[in-house]
């Protein structure tokens, strides 16, 4: 590994930072990467279309699956291109089987869900690490490392979201009169046009995200690396001896720092490991005596004693009155506490009976209003639905009409009293249709509609004669005009006939 | 009891004529029905109407075949922005010939005038109109004319291609009887329609030749009289003064209509008993009415305007729950 050539610069990252350096770099080498995702996803896309055609859902659930087969090409040319080598996309193209074809089975099965998936593709990918290698390996990286999966989270929700935003904005730049349906049928209904749009949407966000989701494992992995095993401080040594040993300087001063680039290097050897040796660590046992070799170098083996201010707050005021005072309002507030806490039994007691009373209320209320409580009333109704006891006017109620509104009318006719009559006709055939056929007669119907009402659900013969018994009752009402005897008559004679079995 | 019969006699044969005039319109007019009755409301009211609709729906066929039908003169004009006032209702000008001024009448000066297009004009010629609609009296360089009566103007509003337009302010709207739509007519009218009037003909000129003079405007004028005078029940005016009330205190309108809204609902209810044969009006004629006579005295508060409701739907809601007469 050559670390001279790293495209990077190298220093102590935090996780956060790192996955931040590999937006960058996905930002500078969008192309290349994008290309190599696509180059995969839609070969694969076309094929499985050729099959799934009719099944988009498990077309999309196939590809979406497959994403660990389109990243390795993607952390290939990455690895190449940090270390100042950009890769033609063709290049890569040619040797892809071998670069995906390493653990891929592995990678589409159990370690589909893997969340760190970025994080820990470039061992099995770059270090060729197997089996206990490389759990081991993984291990080390991975100990207090959550940003990986913090990263596919992040990841999974980006590509949601930009798939949801690519087919709003598609809906919004649809004109209103040509929408054929509303944004929620698009995506929930199944429809060809909504499971197109999933798809090219799903797949447009897919191929944006993948490669800054594989540079900044990438990333992720470097910083660890180079967290682990100095590679910062190897590359400062290494331009440090360079400076000393182009410039003209002083053969003393480049002696001395000869001599110390060696000590250090010799220390940093086994820290300092290429990805081949990296699989190789200290044990523990052995590095414990190499580091306290090195505090007991002078630079290392001195302890310093330092003083600083630190405000500590204000001293708590100490006066015999104050506290008397205190003491003297816990007394009293224990006081009122322990006569409250009798009080708010008393209160709790209230509460809940005033609680019980407002359900009790409350059900009566439900009950009253519904068939079921019509039982426990105090004043039995009839069977069937409310009645309505006036129109226009009109007493309903079937206990306000005679027992014989024919006959009584025929004796108001004799007394001259035509109107009574035929209000007395009129209401009796409307008491007639609302009780006993059940006809529901608005408040605001007016003859004329009350008269449309029978039409369309009475006989012929009985609209016949409500139309007849209306019309004299209208030119009575309203046009004043006293009707002669015998049609009057004639009408009770006929009112018998059609509603002589009213029952009341 | 003499007088009463007279005048009996008088409605049965005139209403025999209205009968026919409606008939005579619907000889030209294919369907259109309720248009027509409204706007024979309106001739027997005395009122104007405002009617909204697309163009070529047979606005104009109408206010002619109207003209036709009752003998009196047809005028129209179309509104546009620069119409001025004078070209409505005339001006005085110097002839030569003579070396004096003469007065030229405008077009107002007829017995049916189809305003087309009313609020494609500025609000001072619309007010032109709307005055003489209301005298019924036109002055001209200080000198009154009187306008030969019966005069019935019918204004039309295009409900599309609003840019450019003077919307009609409530006060003048309110100055109308009646606002009817017009709508498309149906799949058999239509066809009717569409033979009738390519038979024979050449162009698109508007034929009512078909339409017999039933009715003089002579007789136009008793018919007004007798249907001012029609008997109406103290049921019907509180029925009346209650349905336009109701628009007032009515949650959805931000303005109500006002009592002349409850005056033209009488006297459309009126006129609306005279056409269906009667000689007194019922909660029927008032009910029939109410929404062309309302539609445009009342204003929709913002929030149903934007839901897409129609003073229409309001009106129904009004109508479903005022209660009838009590009688």
């Amino acid at each position: 590994m050559e670390l001279d050539k790293l495209e990077i610069s190298l220093r102590q990252r935090t996780s956060w930072e790192a996955i931040d350096l590999g937006f960058a770099l996905a930002r500078r080498w969008f192309k290349p990467l994008w290309l190599l995702w696509l180059s995969a996803a839609v070969p694969l896309g076309l094929l499985l279309f050729l099959f799934l055609s009719d099944e988009l859902g498990w077309l999309m659930l196939i590809i979406w699956w497959f994403k660990p087969l389109y990243e390795p090409p993607l952390m290939f040319w990455l690895s190449r291109a940090v270390f100042g080598e950009q890769l033609p996309v063709k290049t890569v193209l040619r040797q892809w089987w071998s670069v995906v074809r390493p653990q891929l089975l592995l990678n589409l099965t159990l370690r589909r869900f893997n969340p760190s998936r970025s994080f820990t593709l470039p061992v099995a990918l770059l270090e060729q690490l197997k089996g206990s290698a490389r759990r081991d390996r993984l291990r080390v990286l991975g100990r207090n490392q959550s940003a990986a999966a913090w990263l596919t989270v992040i990841g999974i929700h980006l590509e949601t979201v930009l798939e949801m935003a690519f087919i709003t904005v598609i809906f919004m730049l649809i004109p209103e009169d040509l929408r054929w349906t509303s944004f929620g049928d698009l995506l929930m209904a199944p429809g060809r046009i909504g499971d197109w749009l999933q798809f090219a949407g799903g797949l447009l966000c897919m191929s944006v995200i993948a490669p800054f989701y594989v540079a900044a494992g990438f990333t992720l992995y470097l910083n660890r690396r180079s967290e682990l095993e100095a590679w910062d401080i190897e590359i400062n040594f290494r331009r440090t001896s360079e400076r000393f040993k182009s410039g003209a300087a002083s053969r003393s001063v480049s002696t001395v720092a000869a001599v110390m680039l060696a000590a250090v290097l010799a220390l940093a050897v086994p820290l300092i490991s290429t990805p081949a040796d990296a699989a190789q660590q200290v044990s523990a046992r052995d590095a414990k005596p190499l580091i306290e070799k090195v505090l007991e170098d002078e630079a290392f083996g001195r302890y310093e004693q330092t003083h600083y201010w630190k405000y500590t707050g204000q001293p708590e005021p100490d006066s015999d009155s104050e506290n008397g005072f205190i003491e003297l309002l816990a007394k009293l507030f224990n006081g009122v506490g322990d006569v409250m806490q009798g009080g708010a039994s008393i209160g709790k007691i209230l509460i809940w009976i005033a609680g019980i009373a407002l359900v009790v209320f409350l059900i009566y209320q439900v009950a009253k209003n519904s068939q079921w409580f019509r039982g426990f009333q105090r004043r039995p109704v009839r069977k069937g639905r409310s009645r309505p006891v006036e129109l226009f006017g009109l007493d309903l109620r079937p206990d306000q009409l005679p027992d014989d509104p024919a006959g009584e009318a025929r004796r108001l006719i004799a007394e001259g009293a035509f109107r009574e009559a035929l209000s007395l006709l009129y209401r009796g055939a409307l008491v007639y249709l609302v009780t006993q056929e059940h006809i529901e007669i608005p408040d605001s119907a007016t003859e004329g509609e009350c008269e449309q009402l029978v039409i369309d659900h009475r006989s012929a013969s009985e609209a016949d004669f409500f139309k007849s018994l209306t019309r004299h009752w209208l030119r009575m009402a309203y046009g004043h005009v006293v009707p002669a005897e015998a049609p009057v008559v004639e009408l009770c004679q006929r009112w018998q006939e059609v509603y002589g079995h009213v029952e009341r | 009891m003499n007088e009463s019969q007279g005048q009996d006699q008088l409605s049965d044969k005139v209403l025999r004529k209205l009968g026919q005039l409606e008939q005579e319109i619907g000889k030209a007019v294919i369907g259109q029905r309720q248009v027509i009755r409204d706007t024979t409301i309106a001739l027997l009211a005395g009122g104007h109407v405002l009617v909204e609709g697309v163009p070529g729906l047979g606005k104009t066929l109408l206010v002619r075949s109207l003209a036709a039908a009752v003998g009196g003169v047809f005028n129209r004009v179309q509104f546009t922005p620069d119409l001025m006032p004078s070209d409505i209702s005339g001006h005085i000008m110097f002839d030569r010939k003579t070396d004096s001024f003469r007065v030229r009448k405008g077009p107002v000066f007829c017995n049916f005038l189809l305003a087309d297009e009313i609020n494609r004009a500025p609000a001072k010629t619309q007010s032109a109109l709307l005055e003489v609609m209301q005298e019924q009296q036109v002055t001209i360089e200080g000198q009154t004319y009187e306008l030969q009566l019966p005069f019935l103007a019918l204004a039309t509003q295009n409900p599309i291609e609003q840019e450019g337009t003077y919307p009609l302010p409530q006060a003048q709207l309110d100055r109308f009887l009646l606002k009817v739509y017009i709508d498309y007519p149906s799949v058999d009218e239509e066809l009717q329609m569409v033979q009738q009037i390519t038979a024979g003909s050449v162009a698109d000129k508007l034929d009512v030749s078909s339409i017999q003079e039933v009715l003089k405007p002579e007789e136009i004028l008793s018919l007004q009289r007798y249907t001012s005078k029609l008997e109406v029940d103290e049921q019907i005016v509180t029925y009346a003064v209650n349905i336009v009330r109701a628009t007032r205190d009515w949650s959805g309108i931000d303005t109500g209509s006002g009592p002349r809204g409850s005056i033209a609902l009488l006297r459309a209810g009126r006129a609306n008993a005279v056409l269906s044969g009667r000689r007194f009006v019922t909660p029927d004629d008032i009910k029939a009415v109410a929404q062309a006579v309302l539609r445009h005295r009342i204003k929709l508060s913002a929030d149903l305007e934007i839901e897409g409701y129609q003073p229409d739907d309001v009106l129904k809601d009004i109508l479903s729950n005022v209660q009838a007469p009590r009688v």
